[in-house]
């Protein structure tokens, strides 16, 4: 027996000095994650009754769904303490030698930020398609006037929808995936400035998706407001609505603590000779979104902690019956929801500033004017945020200066615009995928942009507002912009991540396929809503019978399109043509090392004297421009 | 991370800031939570602006702004023992170090504890003027409540961390791993513990004195 | 083909597209009819707009794909040819900065001068003044001169400007008809004023069109415009009081309830055959007689009514004191001044029949 306790006692001292290897952040991811669940429980068990939906046997099933999950969770932490005290290998942490090259280092906790980023893409991607699905759910209600789910069920559809495809898809595939991958390559280092935050901003993405998710588990349902869950009426939803606005809360932190990562990063960790003026476009985009995520997240943080205050504790902040204002919500969501917007527009932005001088063999036509609007956009961002409330109960008179922001907004944006065609002109362009979706870009990105103008003009906005134009509007910025450059990211950037090239036949249906589904489903959407179907209808007057059906086959066929991508994936896995470093014959740094690149991305510390988009140099072969370092 | 490799690269940085890296996230973290707090508090500020009479009364008769005071001084106060700590290990006075950080965490707890008080005091404040009892229950009832609970709560928590935190500086203090050269954790710990206590001074003023 | 043949084609196709947007506004699938005076200025303003940002798209477009198509990459180029290498171009990029802001401050200074000319919010001479109260999930229009009350249908006079308080007691509703164009959020604790000119007579739909929970899509009310006669037969029809004498049979009662039942919008949240309405977010009024009887005899029965028809009258009156399970309490109470005693009589009457 004794000689157990000291074989025992031996196997921990042993061990013990291998305790770095469960990596620090990974405990104490685990542990937060622990918190967050108890907490939520907890939150929600004491849910007083009569200020929220909340009924008892509701709170007490979450409570129980929560304090499962969190008591499975301390059972896998403890099953790991003792295989690890026992000297047997547990089989779930990856050893030193698999975390550096076996595949199993993309489900750990890693600080490489290349497999961050490919969590994030994973990850970003999953949720694509549950938001997607979320879409369709909402077109089939929609295709015929009546009912097929209830108004109840349709309500979480849209809701989940945009929330899913906002701080799941968009927000994490552009500068979770797109950004933690390329950001340290771009720049010329071997990794983001505080790697273990770095991790930590992927791995708040689950439990935050996790919470949000859970209110499907909920008796009445999970969040049913829409993603910008005004109160009052947000007020009413529950146990879903908290989970909601807890789930939300976590992803913030995410964005803010990825956000300082990256500004870090890019401000002091580039390689010599790549200063401000040299940085690709997309550097220069997701800077200015880490700003706009440092300093807008916040407020949205703050916002959802009075909602929940609201709701859990009935502290009446937006109770007008007791003294509270409704509309406040609206300020301060928008205040972070609009900056939120270009953090979703600017980095799509960037990637197709990196991807047309690429395919056109062209230098970036007026790089600086390019940066300045970037940046100017991100300032003005910040004070445009009412001309989402033009016709709600503020003092009308707020509405002209809120216009006059609005409208000065178009200006950058048509600097971009012009700048990408100057780009195109005398180049010698090739029509490979990621050009082809970059290009659908400026073309549908140019309709929304358009459109934002209609609804920036207050007396149009008076009758267009919180009507299906205003659904086309956002998606033909957030899909025709956002998603098509993502699309474009993909194939773009898909061999530097895997080593593998995607098939151009198969992308080039994909393409046509999700252009022309994506027309016929949101052209038809500005007609209905001028002619007057208000958005987050259920059911619907028969007069919009015909354009709805339009639109709902169009979303399917868009959807569709979408499986030929993962089939493209999953193939180039398996017969696809193994990636050079640098098919694109692209001048970013990122293109300088192998694909996928080593553990600390360059063999050496580089020393760059040429500018990211250097085509017309005399000497065209890349291997003959960056100058290696010593 | 192999710290070789790590080394080479940043030998070839073009660091435009000339601040580390841990000092630079430092500022741009405190820029996110002056948001945080901005937000808060001017939220509360224009529902006081809806509500003035009823946030006159329930603040006369739940707060004490003599303890107020008191915390107020205190936490000043810890922050000026911050600004000696620091002082005192740039000198190489390790000694003197320490007892400036332990009287910090002396002054963080006083201040956590005070902050108990007034939450207690605004609750019986509130029932004596006929809002229904319990914390829950009075704030249903009124935005002072509301605000001061979320307010001084958000705060509170802010303390609490920064206090936890202290407890791990003063471990690595007393372990000897600051030197003249090298007290990094010390000064982002500091930075922090000043950002707390200016969110107080503002918060003091808004719930307090106006 | 060369640059000047080129600038004819294009020219030839904006043309034709500019003037088939011009008139997209005027045509019944792109914007209902308007029907009141302020909606001519946002109409002409959309269409406008229209042209401005329709021709703007094209010529954006038309670069687009000539650029594309001129300056693709031939085969004879071989793999490594690289284009001009244009860094940029002052001249250029300042004309294509100044341009789109000189479009856009014009844009810019038509709404205002159009905003300013509306003049929605100020108060107008001669105006009369409806109060229109949004709740879930129904509109209640007062007016307050008459003293007359309506549920979801609006009565307004042609050529009589009217100005709306616009309010609501639970959530945030918005008002909408869209052949008057504007819209205005009706929320909790703010009332907003805006005015508005009828121009046309006829029937119109009214639209909830901010989202208020599971009855938005069912908030809808009718507005009627009619001519001054009518206006006025309206007005005295509605100030004798409807609705059968205390002598009534009770097939009568129960008739003038079901009338009450489909115009105070009873169908938005509640399913009644009789009435031809399948809301689902309260619970069915199918069988309520029987239900009724049943759910005070309940154990879990919260209320103090002790018959079926007591209930009834109390679930109207003070809708909170018994919830059915598996229902939000969404209902509002109908107090006196919204349902009097012999309306409220005839609705608890017809309801009963439900068997």
């Amino acid at each position: 027996m004794v000689g157990h306790i000291v074989t025992f006692v031996q196997h921990l001292q042993a061990h013990a000095r291998q305790l770095p290897r469960l990596g620090r952040a990974g405990s104490a991811f685990l542990l937060a994650l622990l918190l967050v669940m108890v907490g939520t429980g907890q939150a929600l068990a004491q849910a007083p009754e009569g200020t929220a939906n909340a009924n008892p046997t509701l709170t007490t099933m979450l409570g129980i769904t929560m304090g499962v999950l969190g008591v499975g969770l301390l059972t896998a932490v403890l099953i790991s303490f003792v295989v690890w005290a026992t000297g047997t290998r547990n089989p779930l942490i990856p050893t030193d030698e698999e975390m550096e090259h076996s595949f199993r280092r993309y489900f750990w906790f890693s600080v490489d930020h290349k497999v961050i980023g490919i969590q994030y893409f994973w990850t970003s991607l999953f949720f694509f398609f549950i938001g997607g699905l979320m879409a369709l759910l909402v077109r089939w209600e929609l295709a015929q006037p009546g009912l097929t789910f209830t108004p109840d069920q349709y309500n979480q559809f849209f809701t989940m929808h945009a929330t899913i495809m906002i701080f799941l898809f968009i927000i994490p595939m552009l500068v979770g995936a797109f950004g933690n991958y390329a950001v340290p390559l771009m720049v010329g280092t071997f990794d983001m400035a505080f790697p273990k935050l770095n991790a930590l901003s992927y791995w708040l993405v689950p439990p935050g998706a996790l919470i949000i998710m859970a209110g499907f588990l909920a008796e009445s349902g999970t969040a049913k407001a829409g993603w910008t869950s005004y109160p009052p009426v947000a007020l009413q939803g529950g146990a879903g609505q908290m989970l909601w606005l807890l789930g939300v809360f976590v992803l913030g932190w995410s964005s803010i603590v990825g956000g300082m990562n990256f500004l870090v990063t890019i401000m002091n960790m580039r390689t010599k000779g790549v200063h401000y003026f040299r940085l690709p476009l997309f550097v220069w985009a997701i800077a200015t979104t880490a700003v706009l995520a440092v300093l807008g997240t916040p407020s949205l943080a703050a916002a959802v902690t009075l909602q929940f205050m609201n709701i859990a504790f009935g502290f009446p902040f937006f109770d007008a019956a007791k003294g509270g204002n409704p509309l406040m919500w609206q300020h301060v969501f928008w205040f972070y929801s609009h900056p939120a917007v270009y953090i979703m527009i600017l980095p799509a932005f960037g990637i197709v500033s990196e991807i047309i001088p690429v395919f056109s063999r062209k230098p970036l036509f007026g790089y600086r004017a390019l940066v300045y609007a970037t940046a100017g956009i991100g300032v003005l961002s910040f004070l445009v945020w009412a001309h989402h409330m033009f016709a709600s109960a503020m003092f009308p008179w707020l509405r002209i200066p809120f216009m006059l922001t609005t409208m000065l907004i178009a200006v950058p944006t048509g600097i971009k615009i012009f700048n990408w065609l100057g780009t195109l002109a005398f180049g010698k362009i090739r029509l490979e995928t990621p050009m082809l979706f970059s290009l659908a870009l400026v073309s549908m990105f140019v309709i929304g942009g358009i459109s934002g103008v209609f609804l920036g003009s207050v007396p149009v906005d008076l009758h267009l507002h919180d009507t299906y134009f205003v659904v086309a509007h956002i998606h033909y910025v957030l899909f025709g912009g956002s998603a098509f450059a993502i699309f474009g990211g993909i194939y773009y950037w898909f061999p530097k991540m895997f080593g593998r090239m995607l098939n151009e036949s198969l992308g080039k249906i994909h393409f046509w396929l999700s252009f022309i589904g994506f027309n016929v489903a949101f052209l038809p959407m500005h007609a209905v809503g001028a002619l007057g179907m208000p958005r987050r209808y259920a059911d619907y007057d028969i007069a919009f019978t015909e354009l709805n059906l339009t639109i709902s086959i169009g979303a399917f066929l868009l959807g569709f399109a979408q499986l030929i991508l993962i089939y493209n994936m999953l193939r180039a896995f398996q017969v696809g043509k193994v990636a050079p470093a640098n098919p694109w014959n692209a001048r970013t740094l990122e293109w300088l090392t192998t694909s996928p690149p080593p553990h600390y991305n360059f063999e050496e510390p580089l020393t760059v004297d040429h500018d990211p988009y250097d085509y017309g140099r005399r000497i065209s072969s890349p291997e003959a421009l960056p100058v290696p370092g010593d | 991370m192999n710290p070789e490799i790590a080394r080479k690269f940043i030998a070839n940085q073009e660091t435009g800031t000339g601040v580390s890296n841990d000092k630079l996230g430092m500022w741009i973290f405190l820029a996110s939570e002056v948001i945080f707090f901005a937000v808060l508090i001017a939220g509360v500020f224009v529902l006081r602006l809806r509500n003035l009479e009823d946030w006159a009364i329930h603040k006369e008769a739940g707060t004490a702004t003599f303890l107020a005071t008191v915390n107020t001084f205190i936490l000043i106060m810890s922050s000026v023992f911050v600004v000696s700590a620091i002082d005192a290990i740039q000198r190489g006075k390790e000694q003197m170090m320490k007892l400036w950080l332990w009287l910090t965490l002396i002054g963080g707890c006083i201040f956590l504890f005070v902050q108990s008080l007034e939450w207690a005091e605004l609750e019986h404040g509130l029932h004596e003027i006929g809002l229904p009892a319990g914390i829950v229950g009075g704030a249903q009832e009124s935005i002072f409540a509301s605000g001061f609970y979320t307010l001084t709560g958000f705060h509170g928590t802010h303390v609490a961390i920064g206090v936890l935190l202290l407890i791990y500086v003063l471990i690595r203090a007393h372990r000897g791993d600051f030197t003249p050269r090298q007290y990094n954790a010390l000064e982002m710990w500091g930075l922090y513990w000043h950002f707390v206590d200016l969110v107080w001074i503002i918060l003091f003023t808004i719930l307090y004195l106006l | 083909m060369t640059f000047g043949r080129i600038t004819i084609v294009l020219t030839v196709i904006l043309a034709i597209f500019l003037a088939f947007i011009y008139y997209l506004p005027a045509m019944p699938w792109f914007l209902p009819t308007a029907a009141v005076d302020e909606a001519q200025g946002i109409d002409d303003l959309l269409r406008l707009m229209m042209v401005v940002g329709g021709g703007l798209y094209i010529f954006i477009q038309g670069f687009l794909l000539y650029f594309v198509w001129l300056y693709r990459r031939k085969p004879e180029d071989g793999e490594d040819a690289v284009g001009r290498a244009l860094h940029g171009d002052n001249r250029l990029e300042i004309a294509w900065t100044v341009a789109p802001a000189l479009f856009i401050v014009v844009l810019t200074v038509l709404s205002l001068r159009e905003l300013d000319k509306l003049g929605l919010n100020e108060p107008r001479e001669g105006a009369r003044v409806i109060v229109v109260t949004g709740q879930q999930f129904a509109w209640t229009f007062a007016y307050p001169e008459t003293g007359i009350t309506e549920v979801n249908t609006l009565t307004l006079q042609k050529d009589v400007p009217v100005t709306f308080n616009i309010t609501a007691v639970d959530v945030t509703h918005a008002f909408w008809i869209p052949n008057f164009r504007i819209k205005q959020d009706a929320t909790p604790g703010f009332t907003l004023s805006v005015t508005m000119t009828p121009n046309k007579v006829g029937e119109f739909p009214f639209r909830c069109a901010e989202f208020c929970g599971a009855g938005h899509s069912s908030m809808l009310a009718k507005v009627n415009v009619l001519e001054e006669a009518e206006y006025l037969v309206w007005q005295e029809t509605k100030l004798a009081g409807g609705g059968p004498g205390a002598d009534a049979n009770p097939e009568e009662i129960a008739a003038y309830g079901l009338e009450l039942y489909t115009a105070q919008g009873c169908g938005a949240c509640h399913a009644l055959e009789a009435g031809g309405t399948s809301g689902a977010v309260g619970p069915t009024h199918n069988g309520l007689g029987t239900t009724a009887e049943q759910r005070v005899e309940a154990a879990d029965y919260t209320g103090s009514a002790t018959t079926a028809e007591e209930y009834l009258r109390e679930s109207l009156r003070e809708p909170g004191a018994h919830i059915v399970e598996g229902f939000p309490p969404a209902m509002p109470p109908y107090g006196e001044d919204k349902l009097p005693e012999g309306d409220l009589n005839a609705l608890v009457q017809m309801l009963l029949q439900q068997k």
